[in-house]
């Protein structure tokens, strides 16, 4: 019993020691995003804008949303639950706590998603009063380079 | 033998689910932090919030990321790794991978830490080369205040 425990205890940190090298470097919807808009220039050109708003999909179906303010840096928490994906292509968000808007405390969202390449993921939530798709752009937050300039 | 990895497996699903609130409305170390540092440039001491953030996850992970650029907001993730309470002032911190800084892949680094209040973090690490513990400030990623004007 035991060694059962501790051979299982063992697979976990195994486990987690993996997941979160599959977290940083993922090449799927979990990862780190970082929310963007799609401008278009006068001269046509299509440029991505970054925003300061950050979703975090964790590897054990976990996940939180955070923002910058626009004033001092100062970076909240605006809601975090879990998500389960449904099919290549949908999945859906149980908000556990929304902090911004509480009466979505316990609410549940829709979700569609394709990722454009590796690293760029395009979401659309369905809004119910609506009755439309609205569509979100994420990039990922990836390593940074390696910086040469120090030993 | 079933019944006691299906137990374990209940009991780490359940430690997740409070994983996850502990992150996000932790009173501890673990949670994501801001860096922050002590501007006292017109003699009045103020902290000042910066861009790089750290999660120090329930599960003993963590991982830091930064804008590097204001500008255009682009982020990254610096190193990733795990860390280990040792006292309640100190703790170690082993990283797996540091892509700013390749040669300090799998090195540790020694931690002292004091909660100044529930939301502020001084942490300082040993400086090997310089003899020197180093201080940094921190400050809590605390859920947002609810807005009032959304349904």
């Amino acid at each position: 019993m035991k060694k059962t425990i501790f051979t299982v205890a063992l697979m976990v940190v195994t486990c987690m020691a993996f997941a979160q090298k599959e977290f940083i470097e993922s090449k799927s919807l979990v990862g780190i995003w970082q929310q963007a808009q799609a401008n278009q220039s006068n001269d046509g050109q299509i440029k991505l804008i970054k925003t300061p708003v950050y979703k975090v999909l964790n590897t054990d179906n976990t996940y939180v949303l955070f923002s910058i303010g626009s004033n001092d840096l100062t970076t909240n928490v605006s809601h975090w639950g879990t998500y389960k994906i449904t099919s290549d292509s949908t999945f859906t968000e149980s908000v556990t706590r929304h902090y911004t808007s509480p009466a979505l405390d316990k609410s549940e969202s829709q979700m569609r998603f394709k990722l454009l390449d590796e690293n760029a993921l395009l979401m659309e939530y369905y809004n119910d009063a609506n009755k439309k798709w609205i569509p979100e752009l994420w990039i990922r937050v990836t390593p940074l380079k390696p910086l040469n300039n120090v030993n | 033998m079933k019944k006691s990895i299906f137990t374990v497996a209940l009991m780490v699903v359940t430690c997740m689910a409070f994983a996850q609130k502990d992150l996000i409305e932790s009173k501890s170390l673990v949670g994501i932090w801001q860096q922050a540092q002590v501007d006292n440039s017109n003699g009045q001491a103020k902290v000042v919030r910066l861009t790089t953030y750290k999660v120090l996850n329930a599960d003993k992970t963590f991982y830091c990321f930064s804008i590097n650029n204001l500008n255009n907001l682009n982020s990254n993730v610096i190193h990733f790794g795990s860390y280990n309470i040792t006292s309640d002032s100190t703790f170690t911190e082993s990283v797996t991978k540091h892509y700013a800084f390749p040669a300090l892949d799998n090195s540790e680094s020694l931690m002292r830490y004091k909660l100044l209040d529930e939301n502020t973090l001084l942490m300082q690490y040993y400086n090997s080369v310089n003899k020197q513990w180093v201080p940094e400030i921190w400050v809590r990623v605390t859920p947002r205040k609810p807005v009032n004007s959304i349904n």
